[in-house]
């Protein structure tokens, strides 16, 4: 019996636009398009289905200026200044001022809110915002958004989804976004999406490094695809280390606990942020103070007292503790129930009784596609918006609940914005070299089958890769240690091509789809530590420990974009930030924050 | 590409175990529609006439009978703990406040007042 | 990742349609720690063993709903079943049941997804309401109706344990039902009507029969035999409604 079909089915289908990824930024697209503009038909392609889409795991809450007593400058001022002003500001501003209408919408909608006793949705506070402006759903908010926007997108029947079609390559032609080229997972046969316009919204890629909170899908996809095509990464360097998550497994502890007033404390009890700039310590939660501080700070913090000796020893690594207990049973069933479960399934902890081992790990990729404030990248009819693109509003630090407000704000523009490229450009369809174009790609793919045995292993390449991230680019970083990651992330780029599989079938065969995968883990890896390494200031999440302590606004004040060719290691340059209205400044938290 | 494998069911009524609880469950069914025929009988042997209900009652006194009632007995207390058991999720939902009522209390209500009844009823019978 | 020094044998159910006619069962020996999931089993096999071995997984903190699994005959999520609850071992893994399976542990859940948009389940209002209004008003004691019937992550083995859904896989089956459910329940939505039809079909909530079951295996407390019999009530009352309406029509 033949196992290896030489001749892979190649199918092929006509879309106006074509979103990848149907998490919650996919899907608002989706929706926005199909709301918008009835006639026009979107294919929704994801290599999962969209409900298990990473958004499900955000907890803490959306952030969106309702109460009389914040304001949209307020909320700026917040998110700029936590970015450590490598913000682009017009997008600020244009974020801020959409949030609550985002929220809104989710509502009329049917998302849950958790609501206050007068019925109105309610808000929490959450790290480094002056106010509390955090809607949320208990502790399972994103699973809430991403399910509201999945049961809400069936209502469209101009929104086909193409489920567990895992997209490898982007159909370009004449400089143009024309589509994608996609393996059905069930099949393995080909699938060739042409389209009007093209939205990336494929999510992070935590899984460069070995500890992080991300699910298994997140690989960076959408952000290595675009990198193939000469589409640039801004700001890779600024990867978020979310400072409460369960040692090992780095499974997200939500910074809504802190919101709610939990506390951080080392080995001998004491509420070590205040020795951070942080305090005073105070008992109940206060903006921008001790645990509400922003998570770059709150990470680096903990790296401090491992150094000095003050974190608690688990069979999973160093610890602290994050003191719940004075909470009290109802508040942490009412608000917090989602992590009294994980904490009791994980850790065996109940947190109404004993405190929660946590340890900052990789959360969140800043950085991204680089786009306008339009969602555009510099392709033509390529748009990206969520996690995987880089509209510029997290600069050097993400404040917690800015992300689920984005994929939000931005997934609707870029539906929006994609489909005004679409109605502009109608007419200049061609079908024929880009079916060409999808045959060859295909035949690349298909080539990963046909590999002879004996080759490296996949999942060695891949714990080299985190291994060498995790050590190399972590929380504080060195030039010794970053040039180090570099090294190793280039030969395993060299390796890449002397993997060969167990599995030489077709049907869903996810060891293959993990190799194409680790491709673009890899080249996004690369481009992160060599964006570190250029980047010769400490700033955000971006802490140096050798000669460049220090941020300096005259030299870098900038965002780094990587590009990459073919056999070289990535090219950094550098872009200007938009400074509009808020002048750098300094970070301040704690007793002397400014607002 | 091949089809998909269908699994067949087998026999599913025996396995897992809380399968083969459900299937008792159903099964003990029979043996409360065979009271309610023992009823019946006795009924028909009422409207009869006297003698006919001293035969009924004299057919009850035979050890087969009492074999029956056992197991008539056994499997009614089998049939009614179990539907009390899933009692919650068939009727409407209870609230306190925000909390729903705990489905164990609404298990237990149900067994505690099925006691008392029964309790009045053999006093009562006895009485009679 | 503390991979532990203890060690167990899976067994795992393997199907491959390009080569098998009948699921065969494999072996494989994995060392183990106290907080080792079947699922960084599953995930050790793959890496290190064989990548041939084709189950699906993402979020592994019990919330995204895709590895769900049999073990040892239960339908659980992988991820937050420990290896540790099994020891000495062997454990018996297989594909969801009930579901066609497409290779080894992975099955076609179109009998779930394809049943999604007739079951209508998202807010119905009779007028949409205007960004400008603002949200609904809503109290907590509102939003409790709904609460567990909206926290179902479609993990579908509820849909394993169903015996009446092996059956006849027609049935709306329990997860669904519990999604009509939630929206009914939901004070800003009344779309009610329209989903009585579903409700009140053949293979609405009076093909369940009540095992239970669903409920017993259910990993977020959604409780989707309760919905479903509650609704035998609503289509209880929808019928007999409807019956004297007609009634009452053929007087006049």
């Amino acid at each position: 019996m033949t196992r290896f079909d030489h001749r892979p089915s190649l199918e092929s289908t006509r879309h106006d636009v074509v979103i990848v990824g149907g998490g919650g930024a996919g899907l608002s697209a989706a929706i926005a398009i199909a709301e918008q503009h009835p006639d026009l038909s979107i294919a929704l392609v994801s290599k999962v289905v969209p409900m298990r889409s990473h958004t499900v795991a955000a907890e803490g809450g959306a952030a969106g200026v309702v109460s009389a007593s914040d304001g949209l400058d307020l909320h700026f001022r917040d998110t700029v200044a936590g970015g450590e002003w490598l913000c682009d500001q017009a997008a600020v501003d244009h974020f801020v001022a959409r949030c609550a209408d985002e929220m809104v919408r989710l509502e009329h909608w049917g998302c849950p809110w958790s609501r206050g006793a007068d019925g109105s949705p309610a808000v929490r506070n959450f790290g480094g915002m002056s106010t509390a402006r955090t809607w949320f759903a208990a502790d399972k908010t994103g699973f809430h958004i991403l399910h509201t926007l999945f049961q809400t997108s069936l209502r469209f029947p101009g929104i086909q989804r193409f489920d567990e079609y895992f997209v490898h390559d982007l159909l370009v032609d004449d400089g143009r976004c024309r589509g994608v080229v996609a393996i059905d997972i069930a099949s393995g046969g080909f699938h060739a999406l042409q389209a009007g316009a093209v939205i990336m919204a494929t999510g992070g890629a935590g899984r460069v490094y070995r500890q992080n909170t991300n699910a298994g899908i997140l690989t960076g996809d959408g952000l290595g695809l675009a990198l193939r095509h000469g589409v640039a990464l801004r700001d890779m360097e600024f990867v978020q280390f979310h400072p409460t998550t369960l040692p090992g497994s780095g499974l997200l502890i939500t910074e809504g606990c802190r919101g709610e007033g939990a506390y951080l404390t080392n080995r001998h009890g004491y509420r070590y942020l205040q020795d951070y700039g942080l305090g005073p310590e105070v008992s109940e939660p206060a903006p921008k103070t001790m645990e509400l501080g922003p998570r770059d700070r709150l990470s680096q913090a903990f790296w401090h007292e491992q150094q000095a000796g003050r974190t608690v020893d688990t069979p999973n690594g160093p610890a602290v503790h994050l003191e719940l207990m004075h909470l009290g049973r109802r508040k942490i069933a009412e608000r917090l129930p989602f992590i009294s479960e994980l904490a009791k399934t994980f850790v065996g902890v109940d947190p109404a009784r004993a405190p929660i081992p946590v340890c900052p790990s990789v959360h969140y990729t800043m950085g991204g596609i680089a786009t306008d404030i339009t969602t555009a990248t510099a392709m033509p009819g390529l748009y990206a918006c969520g996690e995987c693109a880089s509209v510029g509003i997290h600069g050097a630090n993400r404040l917690g609940s800015n992300s689920l407000a984005e994929l939000l704000v931005f997934g609707r523009e870029a539906g929006l914005n994609a489909a005004s490229f679409v109605l502009d450009h109608a007419g200049q369809g061609e079908g024929t070299a880009l079916a060409a174009q999808a045959r060859d790609s295909a035949a690349r793919a298909s080539a990963w089958l046909a590999r002879p045995a004996g080759g490296l292993r996949l999942a060695e390449l891949r714990e080299q890769m985190t291994t060498a991230m995790q050590d190399g680019v972590g929380i504080y970083r060195d030039a010794e240690r970053m040039v180090a990651a570099c090294e190793t992330l280039e030969n395993l780029s060299q390796s890449l091509d002397r993997i060969s599989l167990d599995d030489r079938g077709r049907c869903f065969n996810t060891e293959w789809l993990s190799a194409i995968e680790l491709g673009f883990t890899l080249d996004v890896a690369r481009c992160i530590a060599h964006a570190a390494l250029n980047r010769k200031e400490s700033r955000g999440a971006h802490q140096r420990l050798d000669e460049y302590t220090q941020r300096d606004d005259d030299q870098f004040l900038r965002h780094s974009l990587a590009k990459l060719a073919p056999g070289q290691p990535p090219q950094i340059h550098y872009q200007a930030v938009n400074i509009t209205r808020l002048a750098p400044g300094e970070r301040r938290y704690g007793a002397e924050q400014t607002p | 590409m091949k089809a998909h494998y269908q699994r067949p069911m087998g026999r599913w009524y025996l396995r897992p175990f809380y399968l083969f609880v459900y299937t008792l469950r159903e099964l003990t069914a029979v043996f409360v529609l065979l009271y309610a025929l023992v009823l019946l009988a006795g009924l028909a042997a009422l409207a009869a006439g006297p003698e006919a209900w001293a035969g009924y009652r004299q057919a009850l006194t035979h050890p087969l009978s009492i074999g029956l009632h056992v197991l008539i007995l056994v499997a009614a207390l089998y049939n009614s703990i179990t539907w009390f058991m899933v009692a919650p999720k068939a009727m409407p939902a209870v609230f306190i406040g925000t909390r729903p009522l705990p489905g164990l209390l609404i298990t237990l209500a149900h067994i505690v007042v099925f006691a008392i009844i029964s309790v009045v009823t053999v006093v009562l019978a006895g009485a009679g | 990742m503390n991979r532990g020094n203890r060690q167990i044998d899976i067994l795992i159910s393997r199907y491959d349609p390009e080569r098998d006619d009948q699921p065969r069962t494999e072996r494989y020996t994995v060392p183990y720690a106290h907080d080792s999931s079947v699922l960084d089993a599953l995930l050790y096999i793959k890496d290190h063993l064989d990548g041939s071995l084709s189950f699906r997984w993402s979020c592994r903190m019990a919330i995204c709903g895709s590895c769900g699994k049999m073990i040892n005959g239960v339908p659980s999520l992988s991820c937050k079943t420990f290896l540790r609850d099994y020891a000495p071992g062997p454990l018996y893994i297989e594909a969801l049941h009930h579901f066609p399976v497409i290779k080894d542990l992975v099955v076609d859940q179109a009998g779930f997804f394809d049943k999604l948009p007739e079951s209508r389940p998202w807010l119905i209002r009779d007028q949409e309401r205007a960004l400008a209004d603002g949200p609904h008003r809503q109290s907590p004691r509102q939003r409790a109706r709904f609460a567990s019937t909206s926290a179902c992550i479609n993990c579908l083995l509820c849909y394993a344990a169903c015996p009446q859904y092996g059956m006849k896989p027609d049935f709306a089956g329990p997860a669904l039902l519990a999604l009509v459910e939630r929206y009914n329940a939901d004070s800003r939505d009344q779309g009610k009507a329209e989903r009585m039809p579903m409700i009140n079909a053949e293979d609405g909530v009076w093909s369940c029969t009540l095992v239970g079951n669903c409920s017993a295996v259910c990993p977020k407390d959604v409780d989707p035999a309760a919905a479903i019999n509650r609704n035998k009530l609503e289509s209880a009352k929808d019928y007999f409604l409807r019956f004297l309406k007609i009634g009452s029509g053929g007087a006049e």
